[in-house]
């Protein structure tokens, strides 16, 4: 992978902003920006059930994402359901189940408020019970810690794949073999591994996979769900109106099969159509380039990071262990003063506070701040990361 | 929510962000419409005068706080204004123009 030939594919890269904010939302390559804009210019039309020849041209387009998204994340195409976010896809399997009081939930607490307060919310609504998994010191997913947590009343296990604070990788595997054994459902939330890891639904064999398009090069408002065929029946959809139903009479109505029934109304069209072309250019690129990419700049944030006085790095040191988010601390600085200086002094964008992550800041890292992330993709340089150390450096020097 | 001032003979809208924030307290951006060129040496000694403590500076940046609030001022006129209590963004505002008004410029009643 050449990160020049990548770069030249993001229009906005032009000006050389250094855009380190990766792990809210990715940039959109050119390709992307292209398919939505020939979508609105060429064969702008409703999709499904339209007799005339733009319906049909759309209609086409959208099902071929269906196909190219089920093929890239290693699934049937009537398993993948396009939603708005990672967000939403979550809550449409937190208020699709058919719960009783005293079912468990099992989270860890490296869990996005997404994956959090959702079940806060279905615990009061249905008498769920919750138990919420500590990872150990560096943030890594405790198995043992699980396996004892697990038991035959747990219903689901809700896990992040890869902490948005940490970076830390979840077994997603194991934990899932674990929670089956049990008799259990698996949901993984994707939205941090999707983008920057190869990831097969099949492989690791969960129930449920959610990921959002715009952290994965796709437009904003897009978003996906899987759901295993097998478990499909289980799950009613958020809304049902236009296009999720098979009949209809004055005193009933049949859904449609899958994915249909979890699509209701006008989908975003023009934004699935991007995040086709988002899949795709992952695909030639590779997801293992931008693996090997992504690591070797993780290697050298860290490095250069434990070389600098006063900061203090969060998440596991090994990169085999951990994603390209990478969260620190400098001094008795404010995360939000550092964020705000490096903006300033270099034009360098990264995160600060607490990442819609409130329980692991509270409970694991006792920041009450919260923290400074840097998140890094496929387009990010060498030279970028020196940029943030020089001017982290910089900022240090003010308060010699 | 907005204030408009004078800095310089150059009028500005004062853009308020509430930032992330955990407790009581809350976290503010504000920023100007305009790129304001504060004096900042000059700044940081009236304010030092007025009993805030300075933290730390360079030519861009200042850093302070009082008994109000943790200021990070940038020569800008951008501001990121933290622990303010009550969390309001009239309460951000005050203390944002009290800070602009200490660099020499002022700020039409609201």
């Amino acid at each position: 992978m050449d990160v020049e030939d990548v770069r030249r594919d993001f229009k906005i890269l032009r000006r050389n902003p250094i855009y380190l904010d990766n792990a809210a939302t990715s940039l959109t390559p050119n390709q992307v920006v292209d398919a939505v804009n020939e979508y609105y210019f060429t064969y702008n039309a409703n999709v499904e059930r339209g007799v005339h020849h733009l319906s049909q041209r759309a209609s086409e387009a959208y099902e071929r994402v269906h196909h190219q998204v089920a093929a890239f994340f290693g699934a049937q195409d009537q398993e993948i359901i396009f939603t708005r976010n990672a967000t939403e896809s979550l809550n449409l399997v937190a208020r699709g189940l058919a719960w009783r009081p005293g079912d468990k939930v099992v989270l860890s607490l490296l869990e996005h408020h997404s994956n959090f307060i959702t079940w806060l919310r279905a615990k009061e609504k249905h008498g769920l019970e919750l138990e919420i998994v500590r990872p150990n010191h560096e943030g890594l997913f405790d198995l043992s810690d699980f396996e004892r947590a697990v038991d035959k009343r747990t219903r689901l296990v809700s896990i992040v794949h890869v902490s948005n604070v940490l970076g830390s990788v979840s077994p997603v595997m194991e934990i899932g073999a674990i929670a089956h054994a049990a008799g259990a459902l698996v949901m993984v939330d994707a939205a941090q591994s999707a983008p920057h890891l190869a990831l097969d639904v099949r492989a690791i064999d969960c129930d449920f996979m959610a990921c959002s398009g715009h952290k994965m090069l796709g437009p904003t408002g897009t978003g996906v769900l899987y759901i295993k065929s097998e478990v499909m029946d289980r799950v009613e959809p958020l809304a049902i109106g236009g296009g999720t139903i098979q009949d209809v009479c004055i005193d009933g109505y049949q859904l449609t099969s899958p994915w249909e029934r979890y699509e209701p109304g006008t989908p975003n069209i023009a934004g699935v159509i991007g995040l086709g072309a988002a899949v795709e250019y992952l695909q030639c690129t590779g997801m293992q380039n931008i693996r090997q990419h992504e690591e070797a700049l993780t290697r050298q944030l860290l490095q250069g990071l434990s070389r600098l006085q006063d900061v203090e790095v969060y998440g596991p040191q090994d990169i085999e262990q951990r994603s390209s988010v990478v969260s620190f601390n400098v001094g008795r600085l404010s995360p939000h003063r550092v964020a705000a200086m490096l903006d300033e002094m270099a034009g360098i964008m990264v995160r600060s506070g607490h990442h819609c992550c409130y329980p692991l800041i509270k409970y694991l890292l006792e920041r009450p701040r919260g923290t400074v992330r840097a998140s890094l993709y496929l387009y990010n340089t060498a030279q970028e990361i020196e940029a943030l150390l020089a001017t982290l450096e910089r900022i240090l020097t003010m308060f010699d | 929510m907005k204030a408009q001032g004078t800095y310089r003979n150059q009028t500005f809208d004062l853009i308020v962000i509430n930032l992330c924030h955990y407790g009581d307290h809350g976290d503010y951006e504000l920023l100007p419409s305009e790129e304001l060129d504060l004096d900042l040496p000059s700044l940081a000694g009236t304010l030092a005068d007025h009993g805030c403590e300075i933290e730390g500076q360079s030519q861009n940046t200042l850093l302070l706080h009082d008994d109000q609030a943790i200021l990070t001022i940038f020569q800008t006129g951008r501001m990121i204004i933290e622990n303010v209590k009550p969390s309001t963004f009239e309460h951000a505002i005050t203390i944002g123009c009290r800070m602009i008004q200490a660099a020499g410029g002022s700020f039409l009643p609201r």
